[in-house]
């Protein structure tokens, strides 16, 4: 089984793997005077760096639980972990489902995004979790 | 037509906008074949269709299924100088409304030729001692009893005025001696001339 420590580093190569794609597009997309397409980009790369930080702060707090084993404690990252990936694109989604109703296309593309991306990095740590419990 | 020129060049100002319009000039498209023309998500298309829509450049129509869109010909066809001519005839407009507010007040403020009361904004004191400046002939010395007497006639407050009308910069004053003061020239004091 993969430590706390093992997972998160993982988990933020993958994340800066991602971020970096979105670099080099947002830069291609500039050249070319696809201003708005490299605007979506830059959206993002801001939702990499919002879990980037949430990993940091759920590490950080399950290495502080001295009272639990090592496998719990990796338990308990994970599940706190994963539960932002409910709790901050709970919004994201009520704000996408309304622009939905009201056909505000240009908002429900940002949102679109912010989910798609949260999506993705969630899949990705359920991935390596799962893997480290093999 | 009714076109704010600046943000329909600022939606212009992007390349995959203009591949999407020139698809459009073709023939009217629906989202997804757009997308696949250009390579892009139907969500990214939806999103420059209704920056395009929100200016005019495109409209959209339901058609069975699918949404349509096709380009504003008459937009498109338009010259630059046609923009140009259309922002001016917006200054047009906004010295319509100015002329338009400008009577509003005169009408308020003037009952029978007479000013009821001095406005307490400035914007409206200021067209009120203009129409007041009215009576004042241009190049012409007043003294200050004959200032008096032709603001009497609009107000009894005829000193709050005459002063006021001096700070608006609408009547210039040296000593006893009054006169309209010439905005359009940089003769500031005809006294000069007197005083050669």
């Amino acid at each position: 089984m993969k430590t706390i420590e093992q997972i998160t580093k993982e988990y933020l190569e993958f994340s800066a793997e991602q971020a970096d794609k979105c670099k080099k597009q947002i830069q291609l997309l500039e050249q070319e005077d696809k201003n708005d397409e490299a605007n979506l980009e830059k959206v993002k790369l801001n939702i990499y760096g919002i879990f980037d930080t949430l990993i940091k702060t759920s590490e950080k707090k399950a290495l502080n639980q001295k009272e639990l084993e090592e496998q719990q404690k990796v338990s308990s990252f994970c599940a706190d972990f994963l539960a932002t990936f409910d709790r901050i694109p709970a919004n994201w989604r009520i704000n996408y489902e309304k622009a939905k109703e009201h056909n505000n296309v240009i908002e429900y593309v940002i949102e679109e995004n912010k989910l798609s991306v949260s999506e993705q990095l969630k899949n990705q740590f359920n991935l390596i979790w799962e893997v480290s419990l093999l | 037509m009714n076109i704010d020129n600046v943000k329909l060049f600022k939606c212009l100002g992007d390349k995959s906008r203009l591949s999407i319009l020139s698809n459009l000039i073709n023939e009217p498209m629906y989202v997804e074949l757009l997308a696949e023309r250009l390579n892009l998500t139907p969500s990214t298309v939806s999103f420059h269709l209704k920056k395009m829509e929100e200016v005019g450049l495109v409209h959209s129509k339901k058609e069975q299924y699918y949404m349509i869109y096709e380009i504003d010909e008459q937009l498109l066809n338009m010259s630059l100088s046609d923009f140009i001519h259309q922002e001016n005839s917006e200054e047009k407009m906004q010295r319509e409304r100015e002329e338009k507010y400008r009577s509003k007040v005169i009408s308020s403020f003037f009952q029978y030729g007479k000013l009821k009361s001095i406005p307490v904004q400035r914007k409206k004191a200021r067209i009120v001692y203009e129409e007041i400046l009215k009576a004042f002939e241009p190049n012409r010395k007043y003294t200050e009893r004959e200032v008096n007497i032709i603001i009497a006639d609009y107000h009894d407050d005829f000193c709050t005025i005459r002063r006021d009308m001096i700070s608006e910069n609408l009547l210039e004053r040296e000593g006893n001696i009054y006169w309209v003061k010439d905005n359009n020239s940089n003769d500031k004091n005809p006294l000069q001339y007197y005083l050669l």
